[in-house]
């Protein structure tokens, strides 16, 4: 980004023959593959962006990266008024054919060279003005014939990637790399919008990951409106993604390592490499076998990281439309406690470790994924009530209210298995009757 | 509190118990449209009143929001009455009964200062979708 705007002050004014006359005429000639391109027309980034030239009037850029053959690829970067710029953005997009003619043609900055841009094997890159050159959408089926597949292929070394399992067992030793990831999607998270701390804003969002030694991974989509874009049409569970040139970081926040898509970043949709399909048709078994669903639930999020609000008919109808289960809150009141069901269904016996439900004098977890099962047994009994939800706008039956919430908000502690089933059923019952008074 | 994923109804037609945060006034009118919108009310008010002993073992009170006053009644089972101070702002729950003109209290304790600050916009935003669903009755 702010190359761009280095860029700029190198070249004021542009002048289309700085570079060799040879070398244009083949440019124009060749028709050339978008395969990543960067937005820098985001709210977030304007200060670094908007130029003023000599005539005072504000410059637009917006710079995307382009490829004809598995090997080669360059960065073109587009300048000129707000129209022309937001024309040319929403002309194309990633995976698009297009013809460029006559980009100015000039050699890398070689202090700057690739600092917020892919990383591209030319020493060269271009420059596309509304004067002097044109972006067009390519109508030729031949050409397109042959550009097509190198959208599917890496623009790194296919084999040149790290798994997740590799991320998380180098831990923090990987901390501020930019490294290649293969992994397949989980989950699309939902576009936030954010504010810096120096009253920018910007929008971000959450990809979950996994592959077949991890089955949860947090990758995130910062700035980047075409990249949030591509993201927003993945399929969760469906789609392998080869993100070259990804930023790792440690994020202290989660306590976990995060990948994040920046400028630099180039994402292969489903590559058509052999490690990607078997990546593939692992995601797709172990979805069908509904694996990925069960370890969904165990997943721990902090509280405070939930900030979502909902009315109780909002959540009703998200419930309907998602099918993905959601976070959220909501400021409702408690209209039903459901305690007039057998003591069974208020108290559950559950194990301490995992919190997997087991039998009352069961002698073990059952779950064989217990973090503790060597360690011995001890199991707990706790609160496991059903509870309706009421606001302005309806209610949301059927919730369930467990401990150690239900123990807090309740005033109520678990008693001793002796003593407790008379001391609790007597207390909680009283709460029903009073709801019912109504 | 997590919603089960299966639950499937259609909120567009769904009639489910609501509780309504309203002002005096807006509580007896709302209360007209009973039988099509089940409904609790949470007012914020003053005690205006002493604490009396009715009937049936219910505790009769009035409470007050600028003019209007309703009398309220509480019965006492597990949770007894806690010492209301009259002149002070309460949250009271309860059932508007229609034609004695008394508010059945649930459950009735001083208002938080939280509680007092969002209970005009609560009213609001209770009022504006009470609006919304009648609207849609009448238009049946």
């Amino acid at each position: 980004m702010s190359d761009a705007a280095v860029t700029c002050h190198c070249v004021p004014l542009i002048i289309p023959n700085t570079a060799p006359a040879w070398l244009a005429d083949i440019m124009r000639a060749v028709r050339l593959r978008v395969c990543g391109r960067r937005d820098e027309e985001t709210e977030s980034i304007v200060q670094a962006l908007y130029y003023r030239d000599y005539f005072g009037e504000e410059r637009h850029t917006f710079g995307f990266t382009i490829r004809d053959s598995p090997d080669f690829f360059i960065n073109v970067s587009a300048w000129g008024n707000a129209v022309y710029i937001n024309t040319l953005i929403n002309s194309f997009s990633i995976g698009d054919c297009v013809t460029i003619d006559n980009p100015l043609i000039t050699h890398k900055d070689p202090e700057k060279a690739d600092k917020f841009v892919p990383t591209t094997p030319s020493i060269y890159r271009l420059t596309v003005t509304e004067a002097h050159s044109q972006v067009l959408n390519c109508a030729d089926i031949v050409v397109i014939e042959r550009m097509v597949p190198l959208a599917r292929l890496p623009v790194k070394d296919p084999g040149d990637f790290y798994t997740l399992g590799d991320i998380v067992a180098n831990g923090q030793t990987l901390d501020g790399t930019v490294i290649n990831v293969l992994a397949a999607v989980r989950s699309i998270g939902e576009l936030k919008q954010f504010t810096t701390s120096d009253g920018r804003r910007g929008q971000r969002m959450e990809v979950k990951l996994f592959d077949d030694s991890v089955s949860f991974f947090l990758s995130s989509c910062t700035w980047d409106r075409e990249a949030i874009q591509l993201a927003q049409t993945l399929m969760p569970k469906e789609t392998v993604l080869f993100l070259a040139d990804v930023k790792i970081s440690f994020d202290s926040f989660r306590n976990a390592m995060v990948a994040t898509v920046n400028g630099k970043t180039i994402i292969t949709v489903n590559p058509d490499t052999r490690e990607a399909s078997l990546l593939f048709s692992y995601a797709k078994d172990l979805s069908e076998t509904g694996g990925l669903d069960e370890e969904e639930k165990s997943e721990d999020v902090p509280l405070e990281s939930i900030t979502d609000v909902y009315t109780v008919n909002q959540l009703k109808h998200k419930a309907i439309e998602e099918s993905e289960p959601f976070l959220g809150v909501t400021y409702s009141f408690i209209s039903k406690l459901d305690v007039d069901s057998s003591v069974s269904k208020v108290i559950r016996t559950r194990c301490t470790r995992c919190k997997f439900q087991v039998s009352e004098d069961g002698q073990s977890c059952t779950n064989e994924m217990c973090p503790g099962r060597e360690q011995g047994f001890s199991a707990a009994a706790v609160f496991d009530l059903l509870v309706d939800v009421s606001d302005h706008t309806g209610t949301l039956q059927g919730c369930i209210f467990r401990s150690p919430v239900a123990e807090k908000i309740l005033d109520l502690t678990m008693l001793p298995p002796s003593k407790m089933r008379p001391g609790v059923k007597g207390v909680i019952l009283g709460s029903q009757w009073l709801i019912q008074e109504r | 509190v997590k919603a089960r994923p299966t639950f499937q109804i259609k909120p567009a037609n769904e009639i489910s118990l609501r509780i309504l945060s309203a002002v005096i006034d807006g509580m007896r009118h709302w209360s007209q449209f009973r039988d099509k919108v089940p409904h609790l009310f949470e007012l914020f008010a003053t005690l205006d009143s002493a604490v009396t002993l009715g009937p049936h073992g219910g505790k009769n009170f009035l409470v007050r929001d600028g003019k209007e006053v309703v009398q309220c009644v509480y019965y006492e089972n597990e949770k007894e009455l806690p010492r209301l101070i009259r002149g002070q702002v309460h949250r009271c729950v309860g059932n508007y009964d229609r034609v004695r003109n008394v508010l059945v209290c649930v459950s009735i304790r001083p208002a938080l200062p939280s509680e007092q600050r969002n209970a005009q916009e609560a009213v609001r935003v209770c009022d504006a979708e009470m609006r919304a669903l009648v609207k849609t009755f009448s238009e049946v």
